[in-house]
């Protein structure tokens, strides 16, 4: 089993199996087009906290087969492990969510998406806001704009 | 610090996809950034209903220039509706992919024969009930080329042939749904222009480059029309209404002549046997779905020939078996329980696994599709009793008529 260098933008080096790697589209076509390589990959969009963190996952699910099925992808719920590896800051959270991006590891992107979406559900728009720390940009009138723009369904 | 509204516009797109219709409601008013990706998403599939104000939600559609109603990609039409209103509304969803309308309603070609124009982008739809001819079936021909899935009453087959000629993407075919008693015995030899003309039109679907699935319910006097030479047949799956004379030596040339199959259904078949079900077992061995008739009075299907199926193909999922009539015990000894859970041993336990049974005292065998296995009622209590004592995961598919099972 051969490995790879992974280097983060705050230049710390992680060598981890091919296989886990490889969970990373981003890497995986990076190493099909380098062919055998000794040098490090860099990845300046990832911190070492983050893609410690990535890694971790990539570990854990590195023998999980990969999926296409877009029913199976939609469904809401996280696996045990998932969640208990997302209970983190919300920085974080939006970090990995990030760097599963800019790696192309959708069934991370998957659980990080899930996981905000589990935060939002059944909050107001004010709630929302509170949790998110998002400041409100509407104007009044623009406000009463979107509820009459949508208020033939606004009851259910 | 990364913040929720400092991701990129997809990702809070991705985020949204994932809560409730309701919830992206809320988020309309979070923040513009947010409108801007819940708006899409919000709008995408409507749904019109007995407390759908049509007037504001036709009025909203049709602001700016169609900003909203360009959003949308699917509709349900859930309620009685007029040709006007069908008319106000496609007129606003030139991008619509989905229309589904159930239900009685008043649509007539006045409106329907000006859909396809309007929407010409349709990939699929239902349309259960309504009093459309070959105008309107003429105009989906003539603008609905990327129509994949069709869900259609037809009154005869003259009706269907125009789709036949201009729908080529034509994936999934479902004809004469819901409404057996209005459809004409199209293939009863007792007219041979009838039966002629259901033999041309059955054949030309038949030969639709990407077809895959085909229902055909109503009266259907044998499956001669269903045949097709060896190595032509792309038919994954093949759903036919009644069929009261269909025996075991026609379904033989039936099955051979869809090698592909992994769905079938002869719900409507009184005559068949065991030698249909081995028949199955034989040249399907990759089959997934088998919809029969099965009546425990007579001894033409029996335990054994279920059991010989249910070994042979190890990928069979779903067993529904009808029985047409009322009364009748469908598990007459306690022997079908133990012939269910032997089903789920031998099938291991990880298959999901469905044995579905209702009765259906409807003679003429007014058919069904799949799902209505689903919407039978089954008391929780009974179902419990005999889960708990599995050890498998029940599915929400999962149906079995246990009240019967409980009375024997």
């Amino acid at each position: 089993m051969s490995n790879v260098r992974l280097l983060s933008s705050d230049n710390e080096e992680f060598v981890v199996q091919k296989e886990v790697a490889e969970r990373s589209v981003l890497i995986k076509n990076m190493l099909e087009d380098v062919g055998e390589t000794d040098s490090a990959i860099p990845l300046p969009n990832v911190t070492a906290k983050v893609l410690k963190k990535v890694i971790e996952w990539c570990d854990h699910h590195s023998s999980d087969p990969v999926t296409t099925d877009e029913t199976e992808r939609r469904t809401t719920d996280i696996d045990e492990w998932d969640q208990k590896f997302m209970e983190v800051d919300q920085e974080t959270l939006f970090d990995i969510i990030l760097a599963a991006n800019y790696l192309d590891i959708k069934p991370l992107l998957d659980v990080g998406c899930k996981t905000v979406a589990n935060m939002i559900k059944g909050k107001t728009a004010e709630e929302i806001r509170k949790i998110f720390n998002i400041v409100n940009d509407f104007t009044p009138e623009e406000e009463a704009q979107i509820r009459k723009e949508n208020e033939w369904a606004e009851d259910r | 610090m990364t913040r929720l509204d400092h991701l990129p516009s997809e990702l809070i797109s991705l985020i949204l996809r994932h809560v409730s219709k309701l919830d992206c409601y809320r988020c309309l008013f979070v923040n513009k950034s947010f409108y801007k990706e819940a708006m899409p998403l919000f709008w995408h599939d409507i749904y019109i209903d007995d407390d759908t104000n049509f007037t504001t939600m036709t009025a909203s559609l049709a602001a700016m220039s169609n900003a909203l109603g360009k959003c949308v990609r699917r509709v349900y039409i859930m309620r009685k509706i007029t040709d006007d209103e069908l008319l106000t509304l496609v007129q606003h969803v030139p991008l619509l992919k989905e229309l589904v309308i159930y239900n009685e309603n008043d649509i007539t070609d006045a409106s329907f024969m000006y859909v396809p124009q309007h929407v010409p982008h349709l990939t699929r739809l239902s349309f259960d009930y309504g009093a459309i001819s070959h105008l309107s079936t003429t105009a989906m021909g003539q603008h609905w080329h990327q129509l994949r899935d069709l869900f259609l009453i037809v009154y005869d087959y003259n009706m269907i042939l125009p789709v036949i000629r201009g729908c080529r993407a034509l994936e999934t075919l479902v004809i004469g749904k819901e409404h057996v008693r209005r459809m004409h015995d199209f293939t009863a030899h007792a007219d041979p222009v009838l039966f002629k003309k259901a033999h041309t039109s059955i054949q030309a679907i038949l030969a639709m480059p990407h077809l895959t699935q085909l229902s055909v319910t109503g009266q259907l006097y044998d499956c001669k029309p269903f045949l097709l030479t060896p190595g032509s047949s792309r038919l994954t799956a093949l759903s036919l209404g009644v069929c009261k004379k269909i025996t075991d030596a026609m379904v033989l040339a039936l099955i051979q002549s869809h090698p592909s199959l992994r769905s079938l259904a002869l719900r409507g078949s009184p005559l068949l046997t065991d030698a249909t079900l081995d028949a199955i077992a034989m040249h399907l061995p990759q089959i997934t779905d088998v919809a029969i008739n099965y009546n425990p009075r007579d001894d033409k299907m029996t335990h054994d020939g279920l059991r010989r199926l249910a070994l042979q193909c190890p990928q069979l999922k779903t067993l529904v078996l009808t029985c047409h009539q009322r009364d009748v015990p469908l598990f007459p000894t306690l022997d079908e329980t133990s012939m269910c859970m032997e089903f789920v041993h031998r099938l291991g336990f990880h298959h999901f696994y469905t044995i579905g049974v209702y009765h259906d005292d409807d003679d003429d065998g007014d058919d069904d599709d799949d799902h209505d296995a689903d919407d039978h009622d089954v008391d929780d209590d009974d179902e419990q009793m005999i889960l708990s004592s599995q050890a498998w995961n029940p599915t929400d598919s999962y149906v079995c008529d246990w009240e019967t099972l409980d009375s024997m």
